[in-house]
């Protein structure tokens, strides 16, 4: 079974050397890449596949960054997302996080490790590379760990009541202590955080 | 043209209130007295008609005087031809003389001296007393009249008034009059021309202290006057140099601003993802030749220094999620690429602020982090940022060696740079320094 990839980023050549470096892989298979939203969008419609590779900063495209991230989550709700850009932040990645994206490189990521993760992330695993900063959390149990995991996975608080089996209230109450315990603000900080520290 | 014009009549006004101060010490110029003319006038009609139509009255009784004193027929006459002749002499002498204020006041007071003197001629039954009453009543409605025409201040004039009266009362008690009939005009007439005089000189020494007093106080008003406009001349151009500065700050600073951005923008777009491209490259070429993985190296170094460069420039993430964000950024950078341990404190609610605020604020953070590691030598530093009563605090400290006025003149540090943004931004920058405890900078800037 092969993993189906999608580029879209605005240097062609950069496109070109993913093309060029994915050709030795097996197990992947480029489906095609776009410059812009507008084509990458109709091309994803109509493909579905398994993986998107992109780059939050598009050039001469409609839309780029997050809400493109949105729209394509809303055209092919089955696509894993991989972003790759130049930037970092614990802001952006936690942006991304809400977007439901799993896996993020910096640009400068060196090719092997790119294809690693982008293997790993297609099997639905959250592969994120933070950048240098001090974070601490407190300890938290296999449960409160399952719950942040799955928010995560960009899945929605019913969604993971049901897999969990446990009240929306009881959830929420979860998420809010464990905000409180972390002296963090959003759920998303807290996710951001978590998987930094390789707790999720 | 404009900028000289405004100049001379800045200086004009200088001049102007140098004058009036002169002129008020010596009270030699008489700037005001097309004032007290143009008054004075506007009132001049009233009092003549008052005076006239007094005379009027006092003849039209000549029925009543003839019938009640026919023995005293003929000196009743005289007296009023005299009075008459009197009022005549004296509207020539004003009409001639109406461009001489002080002659004029004189002149008018004889007019009314003679006016109030017919008022107890009508009632020639009267005895002296009650002559006097009458007199003296008369006198008073009159100096009434008198102040509220020339805006006196009626105290003043019955204070001298009072005194002639006493005068009078003197004399009549000495002439020995009391409590008898009338039976001669002429003690009469000396009497009254007596208290004429004593009351006109009297009532000349309050005009003319008055008119004095006037015109001091005119002059004072005018000097005060001067001095307001004056001041609210300087105030204005202060306040115009202000704004014009304040402009041309944000101007450079905005300037600079787009300049930087621009930079950074190329550096990072362009050369940063030719760069990458270039290690990719690198990458794919089989690593037979030795040299491959040093150059990915040195591509990669050089990659690194260009981001920083360009982040240096311009920041992501202010851009695109606010100053808190951006200033925890900075400080992870400067963690990990330089030997100074910045510790940033900032609750999670704090607002988001607009972009040319957050720029100034961030711009001036980096100004002080800058400074803190070429000159303080400093190992740990804190940044708190914090909103407190509608204003932003914000304090930066270290454990460095501190510094004085003298060496930041000298060294130009860059806080001249820190104190004009604050200074757009409307706040207020604190530096505390000393060698044992290092340097603390707090920065205050309403919400």
């Amino acid at each position: 079974m092969k993993i189906r990839l999608f580029i879209i980023e605005d240097h062609q050549f950069i496109v070109d050397l993913y093309l060029d470096f994915f050709k030795k892989y097996q197990e992947l298979e480029v489906l095609g890449y776009a410059n812009e939203s507008k084509s990458a969008l109709e091309k994803i419609l109509v493909d579905q596949p398994d993986l998107v590779l992109l780059d939050l900063q598009l050039k001469n495209s409609p839309l780029d960054g997050v809400d493109l991230i949105k729209e394509i989550r809303k055209i092919a709700p089955q696509t894993n997302l991989f972003v790759l850009t130049q930037f970092s932040g614990s802001m952006l990645l936690q942006n991304l996080i809400q977007a439901g994206v799993l896996g993020f490189r910096e640009k400068s990521v060196c090719l092997g490790e790119l294809t690693n993760a982008i293997i790993r992330v297609s099997k639905g695993f959250f592969d994120f590379q933070f950048p240098e900063e001090t974070i601490q959390l407190p300890i938290f149990s296999h449960q409160e760990r399952q719950i942040l995991q799955l928010k995560g996975q960009g899945k929605t608080m019913l969604e993971v009541s049901a897999e969990m089996g446990l009240s929306v209230d009881a959830l929420d109450r979860m998420l809010r202590k464990m905000r409180e315990q972390s002296g963090l603000a959003s759920t998303e900080s807290l996710i951001y955080s978590a998987a930094k520290l390789h707790l999720i | 043209m404009k900028e000289v014009s405004q100049d001379s009549s800045t200086i004009s006004q200088i001049f102007q209130v140098v004058l009036l101060r002169e002129s008020l010490k010596f009270s030699d110029i008489d700037l005001e007295r097309n004032y007290i003319l143009s008054s004075w006038e506007k009132n001049f009609i009233i009092y003549r008609q008052m005076v006239w139509l007094g005379a009027f009255i006092y003849c039209l009784f000549f029925l009543l005087d003839s019938w009640a004193m026919p023995k005293h027929f003929w000196d009743a006459w005289i007296v009023r031809s005299v009075t008459i002749l009197c009022l005549l002499f004296a509207e020539i002498l004003i009409w001639i003389s109406r461009k001489k204020i002080v002659f004029c006041n004189l002149l008018m007071t004889f007019q009314i001296s003679i006016t109030s003197m017919s008022i107890p001629m009508m009632t020639s039954y009267a005895t002296v007393d009650e002559l006097a009453f009458t007199f003296y009543t008369s006198g008073v409605i009159l100096t009434y009249i008198w102040s509220i025409i020339y805006r006196l201040p009626i105290t003043n004039l019955f204070f001298y008034y009072v005194i002639s009266i006493l005068f009078h009362n003197y004399l009549t008690f000495f002439l020995g009059n009391n409590g008898k009939s009338i039976d001669s005009y002429a003690l009469i007439i000396a009497d009254n021309l007596l208290l004429i005089c004593s009351a006109n000189i009297c009532l000349f020494i309050a005009i003319w202290r008055e008119l004095s007093y006037r015109r001091h106080f005119q002059l004072e008003d005018a000097l005060a006057n001067a001095n307001n406009t004056l001041a609210d001349l300087v105030k204005e151009k202060t306040e115009e140099l202000r704004k014009e500065k304040e402009k041309s700050l944000n101007l450079f600073f905005e300037g600079q601003e787009m300049e930087r951005t621009r930079i950074a923008k190329d550096l990072h777009d362009e050369l940063g993802v030719r760069l990458i491209a270039l290690k990719h490259r690198l990458e794919l070429l089989e690593p037979t030749h030795s040299d491959v993985p040093a150059l990915t190296n040195q591509v990669t170094l050089i990659y690194k220094s260009i981001r920083n460069i360009s982040h240096g420039l311009y920041s992501f993430t202010l851009a695109k999620f606010g100053l808190a964000d951006a200033l925890k950024q900075l400080c992870d950078e400067s963690n990990i690429n330089t030997n100074l341990k910045i510790t940033f404190e900032c609750p999670t609610n704090f607002p988001r602020l607009d972009r040319q605020e957050s720029t100034h604020l961030f711009r001036l953070i980096q100004e002080l982090l800058a400074n803190i590691l070429k000159h303080s030598n400093a190992t740990l530093a804190t940044i708190s940022l914090f909103v407190i009563e509608n204003e932003i605090v914000l304090t930066v400290n270290d454990n460095g060696n501190g510094f004085t006025v003298e060496i930041e003149n000298k060294a130009n540090w860059g806080l001249n740079n820190v104190r004009e943004r604050a200074e757009l931004l409307g706040g207020q920058v604190y530096f505390q320094s000393n060698q044992e405890t290092g340097t603390n900078i707090t920065l205050k800037v309403p919400l």
